[in-house]
């Protein structure tokens, strides 16, 4: 500072600087005094305090205390007054603020002004020094600048990328305006052929009249063949007179309804393909498809998922319901667990990653897709489908996945006992068998498991019997309570003996299959990949009975109804039954 | 000095050029914009179908008296006895006493007309936009009860920190020469 | 009791009237005479008010073009900018100004269905067309805004050089997101954020309140904070004063080195004489701007990508994108109660497929945008860079075109402008000393 001698102050200088001092004093007092109102005033609703509604609730309960209700009466007034006065203190507070901060403002400039400097040179003779200097300064500091900047940028990207095309779901309507949601009981599920294998799994069927006889090629017995848009390998399921199947690509997926009189298509749902960038990370194997999962029905509404986490549910007149993405599996070869229901809900096995981390059973509500439970599963991902089964008078859940094969209660998703038997990829779907579980584990055993009185862990008690052979990967067995066969992918049929486990034979039939084998009163119906149905009677010697050609591929499970097969091509979808029956 | 004025630098030269191009495309952008503009000035309203009385109105106005307060469309009025708006749920009994009123300020005036018929208006002053009346009702009665941005009292402001926070984007803009949607009137 | 019967008989009628969607209580038939209320409907300000606001606005850009560049005085400035600050702040409540109207601009370029107010149109442009003839005089003694910072200013700080230089960049970055968030429709960013309307609306919500205090207090000690480092309006004033016909000068007629300006201006405006770099700096910046000059479309797309990043969380600001996000949420289970926005949209009745197709659509706009700010960001530090190795040819004492506010303070400060001021001392060249 060159000024150096001390200028008296002028009185107007010292004026100012005390009304600079009292003003900025009352200028905070006021501030101070102006956030605590907005926070009260924003914070507070007269009505809502917290005395007051005790006070209410009180006076609800003695309707007759007249002196409670004057308390009530003055208590709310006094509130709303505080109310009032405190928004009349922050609107005229505020002004007041401001024309004080102005005064401040104005005496603080005026009693500065001595520490103003004159405007003197900077004290930097080298001037060319200076500008190298800065410019070197300016640029570090814009590097430092950009790459800052880039890395708030770069911070904001760590929030993945939000889906946002999802699935679709109808907003909730008023209760006057839909039917009350109504559901199939397991037995009107199982007088149909509603999910994969039949309601319960087994690849049983009981019904009558079925073909064992047609010819692709002539065309004998085959009463209709239409064509599937979209390919997939689930299989189709029926109900009444009506076919459900799903197809998908990478980015279309569709569900077709199909009259089972005529093989009319009678209806194409369309179901979004959600982004969701964990798309880019699935892995579908060929053999899998994007629609491997089969769809299931309870005759009022038809529900479908697809391979990157997609389900959804169309009324069987073919309205959607709702649309729901779960998330995409991650899943090694593709997600492809079938759906299974008990009365009100959907369920899903949703058995994704490579550690037992996120894989659950999920229940959907039928009419809403509402999440209605979810149960944690200790397993990794499988290739198997839940099934629904009676035992004991009741009705159990029963899964596969490495190592545990697990019963839940179907109506709460409640685990009800689990054993420790399997390991590798699970595919084969377990089925019930003379009473107890038949599960599989690829290439290496074949497991029983009882299922009387199981609870909790059952692994040291329950296990029945356990058996290598030329067990199958793909395929899941099926049983007709004294022999239960597995069909390994090369052909190679094995039978057991259900109660001890025991090979009884083991026929080699020279096809690939992939389908799962069904049982037809007393005779084995083998599906292969040529599209050859070998007829093979049951009992404790193979013994072919025919071999019928589709004339198409076959990698779907067959359906039933009553006198009628349906078998889904890879292109096309034929209806089997003699006429006339 | 004398100098730069007879040889133009080619710094001179470049400004000029940016300069004669840079007015000419002001001058074209204003035409454009101004050939696309409006001589009606918006201002905000809310669309009282599209608003579910969710209470930020009183909240998020940076008025600390909220410039939305209800209206009550008269024409579409029951004038019930048992008033939706008026009342809470639960009424003890069918009076102006404050334990009974919807209205955390009190701000409905409930006068009787005739049997069974009582007219309900607005204390505009006292009146916060919570929106509780509304909610009321449009629930179990004519939806008579809704809120409006008042324009005496609105700034206009250009982004307004209600209609940024309105969870039914229920805040439009409209002609400052008919700048109220009101129900039950044209 | 007969209360509670009273409500379910009216809950049972309103469902009923809500099934056959009729008004459900009819409208009273009166016996005595009862003439039924309209309700109020207070007008707005009228057309002409805003018709004024731009004349005023003309007016006073024009005599402010007079102070600074003829009268010269500090003093007059000053007067004019209370007055710009009680008009155009306190009178108008700063809304809308100059500075919002960037972004009002930007979405009608992009939206059609939202046309420009003829007055805001005008508020955007009558300062970018007096800047390009008499530099940033709107800053000087017109914007509100700049006018809050500019009379509270009590003891600046000096900014060193490579800090103003860096914080510049944020003032891009600002104006930027500005344009980005009005193109797509998502918000006035620069209005939601004005740090001194709180003041002139006398009203505002708590964070509003919080941003505007620390602007004042900043104000105090650094000069003019927002202005230059934040302004985005004044980015675009900054490159149409670089192009002015009549820039502000220090000296009225003629420098003489006197160096008494030098620390004259409190925002750094004042730029010194340069001298030319030694020969081996002027080779290695040459190879350098070279070397730059090639990075610079490595640069710019790095700064894409990273824009490219930031898109899908840049698109929450947008209300479609947000309620699609909170929709797909309560579709998957994992609300914990509904919120406001999905209730209601749930009663709009409106698809779902529809909401998530727009917030598709919308986030593809931010990605598309984003991409851009950042190479136009990445573009900018680079050519900044190139900036720093050029070494311009300058020999007097100037106001830098682009960062000269136009305050006036540094007029005072030059010994010409004493002799403008004080004709009867004689000059410089007469021997005598000077003021």
């Amino acid at each position: 500072m060159l000024n150096t001698e001390q200028r008296p102050l002028s009185p107007l200088v010292q004026a100012a600087g005390g009304v600079a001092i009292v003003t900025l004093i009352f200028a905070v007092v006021i501030a101070a005094l102006l956030s605590v109102s907005l926070y009260r005033y924003a914070v507070t609703d007269p009505l809502q305090a917290a005395e007051l509604e005790r006070l209410k609730a009180q006076y609800l309960t003695a309707p007759t205390d007249t002196q409670l209700a004057e308390r009530i009466e003055a208590m709310d007034v006094q509130l709303r007054r505080q109310q009032f006065a405190r928004l009349y203190f922050l609107q005229h507070g505020t002004a007041l603020l401001i024309i004080d901060l102005a005064v401040f403002v104005a005496s603080a400039v005026l009693c500065t002004r001595t520490w103003r400097t004159p405007a003197l040179p900077d004290s930097s003779p080298d001037r060319k020094a200076e500008q190298i200097r800065h410019a070197l300064q300016v640029r570090t500091a814009v590097t430092v600048a950009a790459v800052a900047i880039g890395a708030a940028g770069l911070y904001l990207a760590q929030r993945p990328t939000v889906p946002t095309t999802d699935g679709n779901t109808k907003p909730e309507l008023p209760a006057t305006t839909i039917q009350s949601p109504s559901f199939a009981t397991y037995e009107q599920m199982m007088a149909q052929w509603p999910s994969f294998r039949g309601a319960d799994g087994s690849g049983v069927c009981r019904f009558e009249n079925i073909p064992d006889d047609w010819d692709g090629a002539t065309g004998r017995n085959i009463l209709w063949k239409s064509p599937i848009p979209l390919p997939g390998h689930n299989s189709p399921i029926v109900w009444g007179d009506r076919i459900f199947l799903s197809g998908a690509t990478e980015t279309a997926q569709q569900v077709y309804c199909y009259d089972l009189a005529s093989g009319q298509l009678l209806w194409t749902g369309e179901v979004i393909v959600t982004p969701d960038a964990a798309r880019d990370d699935m892995h579908i194997m060929e053999d899998t498809g994007y629609a491997a999962p089969t769809m299931v029905t309870d005759g009022i509404r038809a529900a479908a998922i697809f391979a990157g986490g997609d389900i959804a549910c169309f009324t069987v007149a073919g309205q959607k319901l709702w649309q729901r993405h779960l998330g995409v599996p991650e899943s090694a070869y593709g997600y492809a667990a079938s759906l299974a229901a008990f009365e009100k809900n959907i369920i899903v096995q949703y058995d994704v990653t490579y550690d037992t981390q996120d894989s659950r059973l999920i229940a959907l509500d039928w009419q809403t897709g509402k999440t209605a439970w979810q149960t944690a599963r200790p397993v990794p991902n499988s290739w198997t489908s839940p099934t629904v089964v009676p035992i004991a008078q009741t009705h159990q859940l029963l899964t596969s996945g490495s190592p545990w094969v697990i019963a839940y209660d179907p109506r709460s998703g409640r685990e009800l006992y689990r054993a420790d038997c399997l390991s590798g990829d699970v595919a084969p779907t377990q089925i019930l068998a003379d009473g107890k579980i038949i599960a599989i584990e690829p290439y290496n055993n074949i497991v029983a498991i009882r299922t009387d009185a199981a609870k909790g862990d059952v692994t040291q008690t329950h296990l029945a019997w356990r058996k290598a052979g030329n067990i199958p990967d793909i395929c899941s067995p099926i049983s007709d309570n004294t022999l239960v066969w597995t069909l390994a992918t090369d052909g190679t049929l094995t039978a057991f003996d259900v109660a001890d486990g025991t090979t009884v034979y083991t026929q080699s039939l020279n096809a690939e299959v992939q389908a799962s084998p069904c049982l037809v009163g007393e005779v084995l119906y083998i599906l292969t990949v040529r599209g050859t149905m070998i007829l093979a009677k049951t009992g404790r010697q193979y013994e072919e009975i025919k071999r019928l050609e589709l004339g198409e591929k076959c990698y779907a499970s067959p359906a039933f109804a009553a006198g009628r097969i349906v078998i889904r091509g890879v292109e096309n979808l034929y209806c089997i039954g003699a006429l006339g029956l | 000095m004398a100098d730069k004025q007879t040889h133009p630098t080619r710094r001179q030269f470049l400004r000029e050029g940016l300069w004669a191009g840079t007015l000419t495309a002001v001058a074209a952008a204003a035409a454009t914009l101004a050939a696309r503009a409006r001589d009606d000035r918006r201002v905000w309203q809310i669309d009282p179908y599209k608003c579910i009385a969710c209470g930020k109105c009183a909240t998020h106005c940076v008025l600390n008296e909220s410039a939305v307060k209800c209206v009550h469309s008269y024409a579409m009025c029951g004038y019930c006895d048992l008033c939706t708006g008026y009342f809470v749920p639960e009424p003890k009994d069918l009076t102006t006493a404050a334990a009974n009123q919807l209205c955390p300020t009190g701000a409905i005036i409930r006068t009787f007309v005739e049997d069974p018929y009582f007219e309900y208006t607005i204390d505009e002053p006292l009146c916060i936009g919570c929106g509780k009346c509304v909610k009321g009702c449009g629930a179990f009665g004519n939806g008579s009860l809704f809120l409006q941005v008042r324009h005496d009292r609105c700034l206009n402001c250009n982004e307004c920190a209600i209609a940024a926070a309105c969870p039914s984007q229920a805040f439009v803009r409209v002609p400052a020469n008919s700048p109220y949607l009101l129900k039950g009137y044209k | 009791m007969s209360h509670r019967l009273k409500l379910c008989v009216l809950l049972g009628l309103a469902m009923t009237a809500i099934a056959f969607g009729v008004q459900r209580f009819p409208p009273p038939q009166f016996e005595t005479p009862h003439t039924i209320p309209t309700p109020t409907t207070p007008l707005p300000k009228s057309v002409t008010v805003e018709i004024v606001d731009t004349a005023v606005l003309a007016a006073a850009l024009a005599l402010a073009a007079y102070l600074i560049h003829r009268h010269r005085r500090r003093g007059w400035i000053i007067a004019m900018s209370l007055f710009s600050l009680l008009y155009f702040g306190f009178w108008r409540k700063g809304c809308v100004c100059s500075v919002g109207a960037v972004g009002n601009l930007t979405l009608a370029i992009f939206d059609s269905s939202y046309a420009l107010p003829l007055t805001v149109l005008a508020f955007f442009l009558l300062p970018l067309l007096f800047a390009l003839f008499f530099g940033r005089i709107f800053c000087g003694a017109v914007c509100p805004l700049g006018m809050v910072q500019e009379l509270i200013l009590i003891r600046p700080l000096r900014v060193p050089v490579w800090l103003e230089a860096s914080l510049r960049l944020l003032a891009w970055l600002y104006l930027g997101l500005a344009l980005l968030m009005a193109a797509t429709g998502s918000a006035f960013v620069i209005c939601r954020y004005d740090p001194f309307v709180a003041f002139f609306r006398l009203g505002a919500n708590p964070q509003m309140w919080v941003i505007s205090i620390s602007f004042l207090l900043m104000s105090l000690f650094v000069g003019r904070p927002y202005c230059r480092f934040l302004c985005p309006y004044g980015v675009i004033l900054r490159q149409f004063s670089r192009l002015s016909k009549w820039r502000v000068t220090i000296t009225p007629d003629e420098c003489i080195h006197c160096r008494l300006c030098e620390d004259a201006c409190p925002y750094g405006a004042v730029q010194k004489p340069n001298v030319e770099w030694p020969h081996d700096q002027r080779i290695k910046a040459r190879r350098r701007v070279r070397a730059l000059i090639v990075l610079l479309p490595v640069i710019a797309l790095l700064g894409g990508w990273v824009g490219h990043q930031s898109a899908a969380t840049l698109s929450q600001s947008h209300p479609t994108v947000r309620l699609a996000e909170q929709v797909r949420l309560q579709q998957a289970g994992l609300l914990a109660r509904p919120t406001d926005e999905t209730t209601a949209f749930a009663a709009t009745g409106q698809s779902i497929e529809t909401l998530y197709s727009q917030a598709a659509a919308k986030q593809r706009q931010f990605a598309i945008g984003a991409t851009l700010l950042g190479a136009a960001m990445g573009l900018l530090c680079g050519l900044t860079l190139v900036r720093t190795h050029i070494c311009f040819r300058q020999d007097e004492y100037q106001a830098h075109r682009a960062g000269c506010v136009a305050c006036g303070r540094c007029f005072i400060s030059c010994p010409r402008e004493h002799l403008r001021r004080n004709p009867k001392y004689p000059t410089i060249a007469e021997g005598s000393s000077p003021c």
